[in-house]
């Protein structure tokens, strides 16, 4: 007999003793959570069924129990409130049909569990695959399935807006929902450094603090770290994730991390960690292609209750090419400007008006100067020397760098290249550019490369 | 039992305890108060399984023992009695009462059915007075979430650290945040904390209110006692006990933002005057909009409504950075000034889609953070 069944046969002789009222109030929602030695744990809602229990039923529920298994000595109550956490959809749904409410803003931040700090609208059912997050979307999953063993641990990088913090979240949503007594805990990592800061500083008053951070964060059965580049410098928070993340690799804990760029190309990082963060799974996500962009453009409109038309779609899919947050958020003006004209229908010019200010925003500029200055500093080799005749190769690969982002970037015709970096021939632009594309293609590191120069032009 | 006690003494006390009780049906007991003797005084208990309320009364006992009647009964008879001292006596589970020249009795029950109002062991006490206790929840119960849909911010969020207490609510419009230094000016006497480790607590909007309720204007010393689901709080001779709200309190603090890229000097009172006035023509939203010009160091406030017409208002601010128009629920921004003591203002902004902030120039001790209106 399993407790279930052992209480379900309890109180059926217990509610006999007791009158209807009572029983309602006092036992329903408890439950037997644990039976060892003889010695039975019932689950009791609040503080109040606990005393009442002991101090007025405990005779007939030890009798009961008893009576159905003789071993049974000793039943102790322990309180176990059972919050649900289901009403917290209904009530959003009933917020997203009003639109009045729809206006206000919220904290959008509030709505996430504050157990495991997931925010339960990413999930692996909205995550669209496509070649581009294929292996690591297929890393996940086999997390997943894999907890602690198989890929551990799983390190994903990819540019902003690409979906990162989605698959990794969707990964925690996925456990939990598998297992609900694992523990999960997401975090950012500037999260995680202002808890450290917390820590020691009110460390110096009280001991305890510093133990309770550490058993708090080694008791975890999978811990999601977000963005952990930006752990990069920070010396003492470094050293508590270190330990922290021995001591759950050891215990076979899972761990995944996630960051903008491979673990190697973050600089100061300890290289304890960066050696570490190799041992595991390393899973990159890139651009969608148009087809994925359109999918996911489809799957967020249904998602709102919206319907465009595929041309629609192809016109914003088109147009924002680098980033999935953009491309919602050009949804989302979409609809905002939708419901505020009331109408239903849409056609494509009204789109492209919708949509002007967001698809013609001119890319923010960068200049020649801008360009050599990042690139040489990215190298860490003199600007002038990336200018001279120099054939070294820690020179050269820099110089066609700055050759093939003149060209992608400012346009820059071949000749004029050819005459700004050291007056050289066109047909060396033109060769640079061609041997940097090429390149691009089939080498991932310099493809990181020229994407974390690119950000830093474009950053300030 | 028998007992003589002064009305007006018995009066302010069931009030309270008659406040903590939710009509029941299933068990009409939890719709009684208990009377019962203790050192010498009258015990009246009451509590909906939430919220335990005890209170001990100066009384003439002449014979100890207990009953439990009707709440909502007792209650109306004694206020309507004169200011009189009136008797008290159980005979055979009935209560007979004695004042002047008015005779009644009430049916009761057998105290040993009421329920047992559970202890709170432990020894992390947190000694407060009553008067800085109460304003500090003032500050920010306005923002807590009414509906029960998300009990654990339909509550007041206290950390208590050995340095600081922060009192934290919001509804996920906004978000009231107080701290008191606890080593600072006068709170070192005010404030004791005994606590092995920093403690956060999620007391329920409604236990609050009731204890702000009970407060009034008590000048006095608060025990708060913690324990793991439930929280006592002792003043002189009336208990409060109440469950805390498990799990986790949203992390509220990534909400708060690090920068802005508006900041608006200004006066409260004049913001608050514009805000009330745009108010009187804002649409079914409740909405206001805040223009800045930061060339003629001027804040507009205007409401529009096809309806019955508009406002236009114009303050005297100091503007720092971008210029910025963005919308607000009026209601929400007067709870959120309300809770400012001085006339100088700070009002940060970053774009019309993102939280503004809201405090005072001088005191860093209270802040206030609302979000706008979807802005067309």
């Amino acid at each position: 007999m399993d407790l279930h069944e052992l209480w379900k046969a309890a109180l059926g002789e217990i509610g006999l003793q007791v009158s209807k009222a009572n029983y309602k109030t006092w036992l329903t929602n408890t439950s037997i959570v644990d039976k060892k030695n003889g010695i039975i744990t019932i689950a009791v809602p609040n503080s109040f069924t606990k005393e009442w229990l002991e101090n007025k039923y405990h005779k007939f529920i030890l009798r009961s129990l008893h009576n159905i298994e003789s071993e049974i000595k000793e039943v102790t109550y322990q309180i176990k409130p059972n919050y649900i956490k289901e009403e917290l959809k209904d009530k959003k749904q009933f917020k997203e049909d009003d639109l009045s409410a729809h206006k206000q803003l919220d904290f959008t931040e509030l709505n996430v569990d504050t157990e495991t700090n997931l925010n339960p609208r990413y999930t692996f059912d909205n995550f669209i695959v496509g070649p581009s997050n294929e292996l690591a979307h297929a890393a996940a999953s086999a997390v997943v399935k894999n907890l602690g063993n198989k890929y551990n641990p799983l390190f994903i990088y990819g540019g902003v807006g690409l979906g990162k913090t989605h698959l990794i979240q969707a990964i925690g949503n996925a456990v939990k929902k598998e297992n609900r007594n694992k523990k999960i805990k997401y975090v950012t990592s500037e999260r995680f450094t202002s808890e450290v800061i917390t820590t020691l500083r009110s460390g110096s008053l009280r001991p305890n603090d510093i133990d309770d951070f550490k058993k708090r964060w080694r008791e975890i059965d999978l811990l999601i770290i977000d963005d952990i580049q930006f752990l990069s410098g920070k010396e003492k928070t470094q050293d508590e994730f270190f330990h922290t993340f021995n001591a759950l690799y050891d215990a076979g804990k899972q761990i995944i991390i996630s960051s903008d760029r491979p673990p190697k190309s973050i600089q100061t990082l300890e290289e304890r960690l960066r050696s570490r963060f190799e041992g595991g799974m390393i899973a990159d996500i890139s651009y969608p292609d148009l087809e994925t962009r359109i999918t996911i453009l489809k799957t967020k409109a249904n998602e709102k209750g919206f319907d465009f038309s595929y041309d629609i779609l192809e016109y914003i899919a088109s147009n924002i090419k680098k980033n999935i947050r953009e491309l919602e958020g050009a949804l989302n003006r979409l609809i905002a400007s939708n419901l505020s004209t009331n109408k239903k229908d849409f056609n494509l010019t009204e789109v492209k008006k919708a949509l002007n200010i967001i698809v013609n925003t001119p890319k923010k500029s960068t200049t020649f100067k801008n360009i050599i200055k990042a690139v040489a500093e990215f190298y860490d080799v003199s600007e002038k020397e990336l200018l001279e005749r120099s054939r070294k190769k820690e020179i050269v690969k820099p110089r066609q760098i700055i050759m093939y982002l003149l060209r992608e970037e400012l346009k820059n015709s071949f000749p004029f290249i050819g005459l700004k970096i050291g007056g050289r021939d066109h047909t060396t632009a033109i060769h640079a550019c061609d041997k940097i594309k090429k390149e691009i293609e089939s080498d991932q590191n310099l493809n990181d490369e020229i994407n974390m120069i690119k950000e830093k032009l474009y950053l300030v | 039992m028998n007992f003589i006690c002064f009305k007006e003494n018995l009066k302010r006390n069931l009030d309270n305890a008659l406040r903590i009780i939710k009509y029941n049906s299933t068990l009409p007991i939890l719709n009684n108060f208990l009377l019962s003797t203790e050192k010498g005084m009258l015990k009246i208990s009451s509590t909906d399984l939430e919220i335990g309320f005890t209170s001990l009364i100066p009384s003439k006992i002449l014979k100890e023992g207990s009953i439990t009647v009707p709440a909502q009964l007792l209650s109306q008879f004694i206020n309507n009695l004169p200011n009189k001292n009136i008797n008290f006596e159980v005979k055979d589970f009935k209560l007979y009462l004695n004042c002047d020249n008015i005779k009644a009795s009430i049916n009761g029950l057998n105290a040993e059915d009421f329920q047992i109002i559970p202890k709170v062991k432990n020894d992390s006490v947190l000694t407060i007075n009553s008067k800085l206790f109460k304003n500090s929840l003032n500050y920010v119960i306005n923002s807590s979430a009414i509906s029960d849909a998300r009990p654990e911010i339909s509550s007041i969020y206290i950390k208590i650290n050995p340095d600081q207490l922060k009192f934290v609510a919001t509804d996920s419009f906004r978000l009231a945040h107080k701290t008191i230094f606890v080593l600072s000016g006068d709170n070192k006497e005010k404030i004791k904390i005994n606590f092995d480790q920093s403690r956060n607590i999620i007391l329920p909007l409604r236990t609050a209110g009731e204890l702000l309720r009970i407060l009034g204007d008590q000048n006095d010393n608060v025990k708060i006692i913690v324990d793991q689901n439930q929280v006592l709080f002792d003043f002189d001779n009336t208990q409060l006990i109440s469950r805390l709200v498990e799990g986790n309190y949203p992390d509220y603090e990534v909400i708060i933002p690090k920068s802005s890229e508006t900041k608006c000097y200004l006066s409260k009172n004049d913001l608050e005057e514009s805000i009330k006035l745009s108010g009187c023509f804002s649409s079914k939203l409740n909405d206001i909009t805040i223009k800045t010009n930061s060339e003629k160091s001027q804040m507009e406030i205007f409401s529009n409504n096809s309806e019955y017409g508009n406002h236009h208002g114009k303050i005297n601010s100091e503007i720092k950075g971008k210029d910025v128009t963005i919308v607000f629920n009026w209601r929400y921004f007067l709870d959120g000034l309300k809770n400012i003591d001085e006339n100088e203002l700070i009002l940060e902004f970053n774009g019309d889609q993102k939280p503004a902030v809201i405090k005072s120039v001088k005191n860093n001790d209270f802040f206030y953070i609302l979000m706008p209106i979807r802005n067309n």
